[in-house]
């Protein structure tokens, strides 16, 4: 039995299609997902000098919508 | 370590109202039973300090009480926990104001915190990586002479031959298929190889996986394949410390959730992050993954899922609706999970 089906904005799943597209495995770029309206770009080092340069681009791109970032390790298979 | 211990000492009127409050709700009317459940204090010591009084039953939904930190994290101010199995009842609300009212004592000193969980269990499979029959979801499963351990995810049937007695049980393309390795028929055991179980036994064989596909634009929506389970085997269609698994559905923000793996065994966390893509690192392999669900650990600072939990099924702790089928962890023991409706569908399964 199906409870639910949620649906999100299509322009917004299509702007983070697009970013994950353009910067996905880009520095240090692993994961691009949505959370309440706002797109969200995984990264494993916020600080470095490659991503914050590439950041003002990824919102540029994002435009209208805003882009929040998430320190956050490199994801493996959960296996071992 | 003792001296942080020290340092957080519970206060003992804290200790004392914690008592009194779990008396209250052990005696309201529909309590069916009472008692010390070491399962679930052992899965949230870090909530612990003064013991769980665990009280249930049909009414008051109320499965535990106890003294612990709002985010589970030394520095925080000690509250009241009062562990509810669902947040959806009509006599909700008042429930609350009743409990806040009668301890009018707590509101002036101390917080009451209300909080999902499910109605823990006993410690029945804790030994998850050990040998069990009758074979249950949330155990351990490997390819055979494959050293890996991932987690069986759950039981299902073909749709094309829904009538069929056959049994099938659902996991990760990479436990069981070992990242499309392995050949259909290949045999499958359980425990996992790694835990070197005498008792080891082969419960079937690989059946069918979804191509794994690696590179920067192959897409993949499922780490997901399924093994025909030997008519020989006996087994339990619950999840492991869960229950039957009542349906699926499609995840939110702030969903609570609620995983049996073979590695953390149970744990509960919460999906953060939806239609994620994401790109995951293998023996120098690129695999793309699209709309993925991402979900952190809501127990303090105990990990959502570690290596081993490959294959968990994630349902939703209000409904136990089936959420997702984990493939991926972060060092912070934040996961991965692949929608269950994709996984369903590309397999062409149904969750028995």
């Amino acid at each position: 039995m199906i409870r639910m089906k949620n649906s999100v904005d299509s322009k917004l799943k299509n702007s983070k299609d697009a970013l994950s597209e353009k910067f996905l495995g880009h520095a240090g770029i692993h994961s691009i997902g949505l959370s309440n309206g706002h797109i969200v770009i995984f990264v494993e080092e916020p600080k470095s000098n490659e991503f914050r340069a590439l950041f003002n681009r990824i919102k540029r791109a994002a435009k209208p919508y805003s882009v929040d970032i998430k320190e956050c390790s490199r994801p493996t298979f959960a296996s071992f | 370590m003792e001296s942080e211990y020290k340092t957080h000492r519970v206060p003992l009127e804290l200790i004392r109202i914690k008592d009194e409050l779990s008396s209250f709700l052990f005696n309201l009317p529909g309590n069916d039973y009472t008692s010390r459940n070491s399962f679930f204090v052992e899965e949230t010591s870090h909530h612990l300090h003064g013991g769980f009084e665990h009280v249930g039953g049909p009414i008051n939904n109320v499965v535990a009480v106890g003294i612990g930190l709002p985010n589970g994290q030394f520095g925080d101010d000690f509250t009241i926990h009062v562990f509810l199995n669902r947040l959806v009842e009509p006599y909700y609300d008042s429930f609350c104001s009743m409990i806040s009212e009668k301890y009018s004592e707590l509101n002036s000193r101390y917080r009451i915190i209300f909080k999902l969980a499910s109605q823990p269990t006993f410690a029945a499979c804790k030994s998850s990586m050990n040998y069990s029959s009758p074979l249950k979801a949330g155990l351990s499963c490997s390819a055979d002479l494959i050293n890996n351990i991932g987690t069986l995810g759950f039981f299902c049937k073909l749709r094309s031959a829904p009538e069929s007695s056959d049994i099938y049980i659902c996991s990760n393309n990479h436990v069981l298929s070992a990242l499309n390795t392995l050949p259909i028929g290949y045999n499958i055991v359980h425990p996992s190889n790694q835990h070197a179980d005498p008792n080891q036994a082969n419960i079937g064989y690989l059946y069918d996986s979804i191509m794994m596909h690696s590179g920067a634009n192959m897409y993949n929506y499922v780490d997901a394949a399924v093994a025909k389970l030997d008519s020989s085997v006996q087994y339990d269609t619950d999840i492991c410390c869960i229950g039957p698994v009542n349906g699926y559905t499609s995840p939110n923000e702030r969903m609570s959730v609620h995983k049996h793996g073979c590695k953390t065994g149970y744990t509960i966390g919460e999906v953060k992050i939806i239609r994620t893509d994401v790109q995951i690192s293998s023996g120098g392999v690129d695999y793309m993954f699209k709309d993925q669900i991402y979900v952190e650990s809501t127990s303090g600072g105990n990990a959502f899922a570690d290596k081993g939990d490959s294959g968990s099924l994630v349902l939703s702790v209000e409904d136990n609706d089936a959420v997702g089928l984990l493939f991926a962890t972060t060092d912070d023991g934040s996961a991965f999970i692949n929608p269950i409706e994709y996984v369903l569908n590309q397999l062409d399964i149904d969750i028995v």
